[in-house]
């Protein structure tokens, strides 16, 4: 039995000012049928599928692993490319009898607004129906008919922060090989949801919810329940959040249990939304809650994450800490090669006039300008997320107007306090902690927090979704539309 | 006869906030002891010539370190005595030497050394002795300093600005050398202090009148070499000041007469020089409205963003009133921005995308400036001239957005030739207006193709405001902050 494995993806912000071409790949993660042999975070699923097919006596060929920071539409050629190579290594690979694909389900490139439905299709077009495709998503990604009717089994990830992406992928291929094997028969159902938002998972009643989707796997013919979140600032057809459920041989079945989480979600809709605050109000709050001394309280620049294509490198509550003289800070990552090159050549020591962020367009803010000592520099440093590691590049530790801020070369959010700690700061030892993340710092953070606040102003990625100006979306969406259903 | 040659500097701009590391050196010049064998590049080329002419002479040439950074703030200290402790030590192993030969900047600053190149060449004294013959070739923006001439048996400065006669001064300091190591010539050298501070360009009068006086004063069999070396501005050093240099053939009356007479004639003519640049609005304004019969585009020089001077080389103050004013056919180049560079060369030729340009490096930067834009061209290893050497621009690329055409780079570096633009396929006559950031070496590419050329006194890092540098360490009298910086002396 042979098993053809693959990974392609980014999360694609239509509205970003960053491109993506293939540099953003190359420093991400690219590798040409070896990405397993990496540890990269990225390359995780496949590196299971592998070790599983080995473990069940089968022979892998392994093509394409790539992945992208989050940022603007993939240049064409640059996914035209990636999706021929993935085609080439397919047809050179002889007969295969099971396809699994690790993609993100938000990727856009000019002229492909359903990167994963055009590759997933194409794909099906040279295996023809009786190869087994398994496909699995980010949990942020368009649900697509196209990408649906392509593959017989798709799984996305239930957690964000994203902590299951290896459970996941382990599902895909226990249900993919029980489908090759003619034990189970999966049917997709898809629920559109009319939504745009976050869902956040370790809060009820979220936390509840996937726990439920959870408890109704395995039993009733339901083999396995996912909620698409969709990605708000994917400006495509069908960006709106959907229910997914792959049911044993049983259309109905799955369509109403689709149909029944679906309904779930919209009856909490008010209890799930959005919590963030305006830089002002948490600001207000964090040193309120810092008064009671149990750590720091961490605030989240949700409106300026990386992980969604944010320059991560906005200045808005930067100019807030500073305007109010905020001291004992720590801030961090801003993505500014041009203040870590003027670091790495000052040296660790120096004290240097710095411009700092608000590099990259309206959605960065206006540059700071403040004198900076440089407390530490790092080459090629990493931060964990989950059992892996991203990378960072280089890294620089700066004091400033009795605020610690953290810069580097590469573009990535805060996904762990080592990010910061790894230079010698003492998180413990801070009054605030300002995060450019949404979601993904919270497992590492939530340790060490005395509160976490959720900051949503200004910037690229700002959980204004009323507002988002989804252009190309098909049809009313909630919380644009009070009820898209009646809109509709 | 054993010649040892070598190359150290950089133009220190003390004010600067970028500093300057390896890197910058390893970006701009970084040679270990072969430049003379590769492509010439401004700071090479003296190398060039003194392998050629020690060669003809039957000499065996040692060379050492050949590093130069395109100027910026001061040089990290480890950096520097990295270097300096290079070629001593190379020096050392040499040892005995006829000639050394070094080619300087002479505004060079590093952290705890403000004249490193006293430093340098106090050291080699130290190491040859009194009976080896040193010579230092020099930028004219040098500050000439005590240190060096009580070091060195001669130096020679540039004598053109833009600075067109590197391998000349450098054919002449060897032969001046050469012939004091024979024995034929006993070089001494005599120093006029100025007590000015100001920009001389040399492609009009006055400053080509001082170039020839000095030529016509170097005509006399007595007097070996005359070099008026300007002075840095924005060096904050204790000899910053301007200075006349002459070597005579052990004639030191002749010698300080000649820099008396040069000395006099500098002053003399100094109201030509420090004639009031233009605003940015006032200077637009005359472009927009240039003299009848010449054809071609108006230059714009933003003398303020000088990355040959230590400027950042990305403000936009030209550019921003441009965009206000809705002037169109415009040309303007060239913006550091590694940011702006890196998207482009993502989005590749033919995307439009929204980008933020320049004002990346602090307040002379300017505020950014959001433009949407079409990515027309891209460079992986753009160049262009500077005299008959090249200087790399990085990869660079050409985009356009409401009727502006602009060159941004990776490294960072003035505009010295029209093509650093043309190589894209930018047609500079069509232009109306090209807006160059350079003081004045872009003068010898772009005179001839320009209508009118106007230098522009804009904010940023080295607005040609000369009484009102900050000076701190630098605290003599000097023209034209004060009317007569030797009145203080007559008085007593």
């Amino acid at each position: 039995m042979k098993l053809f494995i693959a990974c392609l993806g980014t999360e694609t912000h239509t509205f970003s000012a960053i491109p993506t071409g293939l540099e953003s790949f190359r420093e991400t993660m690219l590798f040409h049928g070896d990405g397993t042999q990496s540890g990269d975070l990225f390359a995780g699923p496949l590196r299971l599928w592998r070790d599983r097919a080995l473990a069940d006596g089968m022979e892998v060929v392994e093509s394409l692993a790539a992945f992208a920071e989050p940022g603007g539409p993939t240049v064409r050629q640059v996914y035209e490319d990636f999706r021929a190579e993935i085609l080439a290594d397919l047809a050179g690979a002889g007969a295969v009898d099971m396809v699994l694909l690790n993609l993100h389900g938000a990727m856009v490139a000019d002229g492909y607004d359903d990167c994963e439905g055009d590759l997933t299709a194409a794909i099906r077009a040279a295996v023809g129906e009786d190869v087994v495709i398994g496909v699995e998503l980010d949990l942020h990604c368009s649900l697509t008919r196209k990408l649906v009717a392509a593959a017989d089994v798709i799984v996305t990830f239930k957690e964000y922060p994203h902590v299951d992406v290896v459970e996941r992928a382990a599902e895909v291929y226990d249900l993919a090989l029980a489908t090759q094997r003619g034990e189970i028969r999966p049917v997709m159902a898809v629920h559109d949801c009319r939504m745009v938002h976050l869902w956040r998972t370790p809060f009820e009643p979220m936390r509840g919810f996937v726990d439920a989707m959870s408890a109704a796997e395995g039993h009733d013919g339901i083999l396995s329940v996912s909620f698409a979140h969709g990605f708000p600032w994917g400006n495509v057809p069908e960006t709106t959040a959907r229910m997914l459920v792959v049911a044993d041989g049983d259309g109905d079945k799955a369509r109403a249990t689709a149909a029944d989480f679906a309904g779930r979600l919209w009856a909490m809709r008010e209890e799930t939304r959005d919590p963030s605050l305006s830089i002002d109000a948490a600001l207000d709050r964090a040193l309120a809650a810092a008064e009671a001394g149990t750590g720091p309280v961490v605030l989240a620049d949700t409106s300026d994450n990386a992980g969604c294509g944010a320059p991560s490198d906005a200045t808005f509550i930067l100019a807030a800490l500073l305007e109010r003289g905020l001291t004992n800070v720590v801030s961090g990552v801003y993505w500014d090669p041009v203040s870590v090159r003027f670091c790495r050549e000052a040296g660790e020591g120096a004290l240097l006039n710095l411009r700092i962020g608000g590099k990259c367009g309206p959605s960065s803010g206006a540059p700071v300008d403040l004198r900076c000592e440089v407390r530490a520099i790092l080459t090629d440093a990493r931060q964990p997320f989950g059992r892996a590691t991203a990378k960072m590049g280089d890294v620089v530790w700066l004091r400033a107007a009795g605020i610690d801020l953290v810069i580097n070369s590469k573009r990535t959010q805060t996904f762990h306090p080592q990010a910061f700690e790894q230079l010698g700061i003492d998180l413990n030892a801070a009054r605030l902690v300002v995060v450019k993340s949404t979601q993904h710092f919270h497992a590492g953070f939530a340790p060490v927090a005395a509160e976490i606040i959720y900051v949503g102003g200004p910037g690229a990625t700002a959980p204004a979704f009323a507002e988002i100006p989804l252009s190309k979306l098909d049809g009313p969406f909630w919380p644009k539309d009070a009820d898209p259903f009646q809109a509709a | 006869m054993k010649v040892f040659i070598a190359c150290l500097g950089t133009e220190t701009n003390t004010f600067s906030p970028i500093p300057t590391g390896y890197q910058t050196f390893a970006e701009s010049m970084l040679f270990d002891g072969d430049a003379s064998q590769q492509p010439g590049q401004l700071f090479s080329e003296p190398l060039i010539e003194w392998r050629a002419m020690a060669e003809a002479a039957g000499a065996e040439v040692i060379e050492s370190l050949a590093a130069f950074a395109q100027p910026a703030g001061p040089t990290i200290r480890a950096v520097y005595e990295g270097f300096r402790d290079r070629i001593l030590a190379d020096l050392t192993a040499a040892l005995p030497v006829d000639m050394v030969l070094i080619n300087m900047h002479g505004a060079m600053v590093a952290e705890g050394y403000l004249d490193c190149e006293g430093d340098l060449l106090g050291r080699i004294r130290a190491l040859v002795g009194p009976d080896t013959v040193i010579g230092g070739e020099l930028d004219l923006h040098c500050s000439i300093t005590q240190a060096m001439t009580d070091a060195a048996d001669a130096l020679i400065t540039f004598k053109e600005y833009p600075h067109i006669d590197g391998r000349e001064r450098a054919r002449e300091l060897f032969t001046l050398c050469h012939a004091a190591q024979r024995g034929a010539v006993r070089p001494v050298m005599t120093v006029r202090d100025l007590r000015m501070i100001n920009t001389w360009r040399t492609s009009t009068a006055p400053g080509a009148d001082i170039v020839a006086a000095m030529q016509e004063a170097e005509r006399r069999n007595d007097i070996l070499s005359v070099s008026f070396a300007h002075g840095f501005p924005w060096g904050d050093v204790p000899e910053a000041s301007a200075k006349v240099l002459v070597v005579s053939d052990d004639a030191a009356t002749a010698g300080t007469a000649v820099a008396e007479d040069i000395a006099e004639l500098i002053w003399r003519t100094r109201e030509g020089v420090n004639a009031p640049l233009p605003t940015v609005p006032a200077a637009v304004d005359s472009a927009l409205a240039p003299p009848e019969g010449r054809d071609g585009p108006v230059v714009l020089a933003d003398v303020a963003d000088n990355a040959g001077g230590g400027a950042p080389s990305d403000s936009t103050f030209i550019l921003q009133h441009l965009l206000d004013r809705g002037v169109r056919d415009v040309v303007s180049g060239f913006y550091w921005d590694p940011v702006a560079v890196r998207f482009c060369f993502e989005a590749g030729e033919g995307a439009t995308l929204a980008l933020r340009i320049g004002g990346k490096c602090g307040p002379d930067s300017g505020p950014p400036v959001d433009l949407e834009v079409t990515v027309r061209r891209l460079l992986p290893e753009a160049r262009q001239s500077f005299g008959s050497a090249v200087a790399p621009m990085g990869r660079a690329a050409w985009i356009s957005g409401a009727g502006i055409d602009l060159i941004l780079n990776e490294a960072r570096t003035q505009v010295f030739h029209p093509d650093g633009f043309t190589q894209f396929g930018i047609d500079l006559a069509a232009a109306r207006l090209i807006v160059v950031k350079s003081t004045q070496h872009f003068y010898a590419g772009f005179a001839p193709l320009a209508r009118e050329i106007i230098y522009v006194s804009a904010p940023g890092a080295i607005p040609p405001e000369f009484a009102e540098i900050p000076y701190q360490v630098f605290t003599q009298p000097y023209w034209p902050r004060v009317a007569d910086p030797f009145a203080d002396d007559a008085a007593t």
